[in-house]
């Protein structure tokens, strides 16, 4: 499977800059966090990757075939936001056959699997779900289409903790078994830090790191201790945020560390909800 | 199983095997769970646990049977001692040293310390 | 395409079989219960399909937001929505079209009389030598164009409608039902008393287009299949740049 790869991608609405010049590459089989705070541009981005809207420049590719408006390319995607675009009255059994109508690699009994999982009804109306189950039907399509590519836009958004921690389980474990690309979309960084391979990060519209979590993790560091410790250790050093609790200090710094740390100053390796937190403030 | 921010995950995955053939929960010659079941079961991404693992196929204590899976490899216990026995210095004393010389308590002391453990535990 | 169609057939199929059986009831029952009947008052079953035709354009008003959706939900293109939109417009006129005249066919053959009669669109726009059972070919021909444009226009709102923001929604919503029932018949009112010879054109134009000046549905058909792929352009060009929104 080819690379899916966004240049020079921008989009304005009225006078707002939703995205500007984005450049991002999505490779073959790795599970990509999108990770943005509120507002960042993820839902435009996949957006416009998805077929829903149009971006006033760039261009989407897939192995150099164009995406938008490409059936062959949009096939081989599948893509679950917010957004309900199911009919209200179509029940849940019946999303679950279309789908299966509409995209020929998608596992039914798998799904249907997963409904009695999460103890999905299928009877039912879509409109009559919860916004939590109607999530959960939209997870359970992506979770069983087999497509190469897979979107989620915030899929654990109004999840209760179980259904959040059974949903993780069954996307490794299907990407285990079955790799695709899947690019989770969302600000709940914690949760999903350890999940995902690739990082990227967007901050008003710009992409502003892309890179293996590694490498981003590795980029940096952090530092604690006593106050005038730490404050005399950071000369110097290209420190991204601190934080303050009375007289200790934790600081987070760019570069590798020394070999040997003084006495009373503890090394530690960044988090990457705190390195997003940092590199995302204002 | 915890996960720990301080150290790699792959380097906790792989520790965490090292461990379980110590203590003879994985036995040598027999298959330890798959790539698939320690991602979900520590919710990581499957490369980083395929990390680990292959970390100790390189140190040769475990290895692949090809459309079967993976198996501690015969005498894998034997390796897992003689380096964690090389390690034990920086792994553990140095850090006993540290927050010793922290709260000010001597090297007699700690000898004392731990001849006593000796003993008890 | 083959999938959207279905997908659009199984989401109307229930309503169609309503109305045709309603259709179908309707019509036999006011024959029936007329033969039964004493007296010699008369009834007219006239012009019928003009039904037909408000069942079109409800249900293809209705149905093209949704689908449009639920066609980009499962990874179709806009052009494959615009096709489909078309064949069923066309399709669905012609099996609507068949099935009321040969209703209307039918009734006329066995439960028409003095006292009750079926008549077409055709007959009631043309003349009496354009019945059914005599001209079922023409019949059926001038109401397939006539359902076809219904369907045409009852897209071209609902794909303006799905392609407009908030505002231009409610300026569809609002306008053009005053456009048609109210800014229509008063600007042709005030046209006929204070421009009549300007008026007088404007049907005389009308007329020849549509063939009653001739007596020819063939021409009023032509005109109308016109204006449905004139329509069909607008259709195009409104779809084409269409973003989804919530």
């Amino acid at each position: 499977m080819s690379n899916l790869a966004i240049e020079g991608v921008s989009k304005n609405y009225g006078s707002t800059r939703a995205l500007n010049n984005v450049n991002v590459t999505f490779e073959a089989e790795k599970i990509y966090g999108l990770l943005g705070r509120n507002g960042a541009g993820k839902t435009t981005l996949l957006n416009i990757i998805n077929n829903r809207i149009f971006a006033d420049k760039g261009e989407i590719t897939l192995g150099g075939a164009k995406a938008p408006e490409n059936e062959e390319v949009q096939r081989k995607f599948y893509y679950t936001s917010e957004q309900m675009l199911f009919p209200k009255e179509m029940k849940v059994n019946k999303a679950i056959e279309w789908t299966a109508e509409f995209y020929p690699s998608f596992d039914k009994d798998y799904a249907l699997h997963l409904a009695s999982l999460f103890e999905l009804p299928l009877k039912k109306k879509i409109n009559s779900l919860s916004t939590g189950y109607k999530t959960i039907m939209k997870n359970i399509l992506a979770l069983s289409v087999n497509t190469p590519y897979v979107f989620l836009d915030e899929p654990v958004l109004g999840l209760d903790a179980n259904h959040r921690e059974l949903f993780y389980r069954l996307l490794i474990e299907n990407y285990s078994n079955n790799p695709a690309t899947y690019v989770i979309s969302t600000h709940l960084i914690e949760e999903v830090a350890n999940i995902i391979e690739e990082v990227v990060i967007i901050k008003k519209g710009e992409i502003i790191k892309q890179d293996s979590k590694e490498n981003l993790l590795s980029e940096g560091y952090a530092v604690s201790g006593a106050a005038s410790m730490v404050d005399s250790y950071i000369k110097g050093r290209k420190v991204i945020g601190v934080d303050n609790l009375g007289g200790l200090k934790s600081a987070y710094i760019l570069g590798r560390p020394d070999n040997e740390l003084e006495m009373g100053l503890e090394l530690s390796s960044l988090d990457l909800q705190k390195l997003f937190i940092q590199l995302t403030n204002s | 199983m915890e996960l720990s921010q301080n150290k790699p995950i792959f380097q906790q995955i792989a520790e965490t095997l090292e461990d379980g053939i110590l203590t003879g929960s994985f036995e040598e010659e027999g298959q330890i769970p798959s790539i698939t079941e320690f991602s979900v079961m520590y919710k990581i991404n499957p490369a980083t646990a395929n990390k680990g693992i292959n970390l100790l196929v390189d140190q040769e204590i475990l290895y692949k049977k090809r459309g079967v899976g993976m198996f501690v490899a015969k005498g894998a216990s034997a390796i897992i001692k003689e380096k964690r026995q090389t390690q034990f210095y920086d792994a553990y004393i140095s850090r006993l040293i540290k927050e010793a010389k922290k709260l000010n308590i001597s090297s007699i002391d700690i000898i004392a310390m731990i001849e006593r453990g000796y003993d008890n535990e | 395409m083959k999938k959207l169609l279905k997908y659009q057939l199984s989401t109307s199929w229930v309503t169609l079989l309503v109305f045709a059986v309603v259709y179908l009831g309707i019509m036999a029952f006011a024959g029936i219960s007329v033969s039964f009947s004493e007296g010699n008052s008369t009834s007219q079953m006239n012009g019928t399909e003009m039904s037909v035709g408000i069942l079109c354009f409800v249900i293809f008003v209705s149905n093209y937001g949704d689908n449009m959706r639920f066609a980009i939900q499962n990874g179709r293109s806009r052009r494959s929505i615009y096709t489909a939109a078309l064949a069923s417009a066309g399709l669905g006129s012609i099996m609507l079209s068949l099935y009321a005249q040969i209703i209307i066919f039918v009734s006329s053959l066995l439960l028409g009389s003095e006292r009750i009669s079926y008549t077409s669109m055709t007959e009631l726009i043309y003349d009496s030598n354009h019945s059914v059972i005599g001209h079922f070919f023409k019949n059926f021909i001038f109401t397939t164009a006539l359902l076809l444009v219904i369907a045409m226009f009852a897209l071209v709102l609902a794909a303006a409608f799905a392609r407009a923001g908030k505002y231009g929604r409610v300026a569809i919503a609002a306008g053009v039902p005053i456009a048609l029932f109210i800014g229509f018949p008063t600007l042709s009112g005030i046209a006929v008393i204070k421009a009549p010879a300007f008026s007088e054109m404007c049907i005389r134009l009308l007329a020849k287009v549509m063939g009653v000046e001739s007596g020819n549905p063939y021409i009023g058909s032509l005109t109308m299949i016109i204006a449905a792929a004139v329509m069909a352009l607008i259709i195009y060009f409104i779809n084409r740049r269409a973003e989804i929104k919530g």
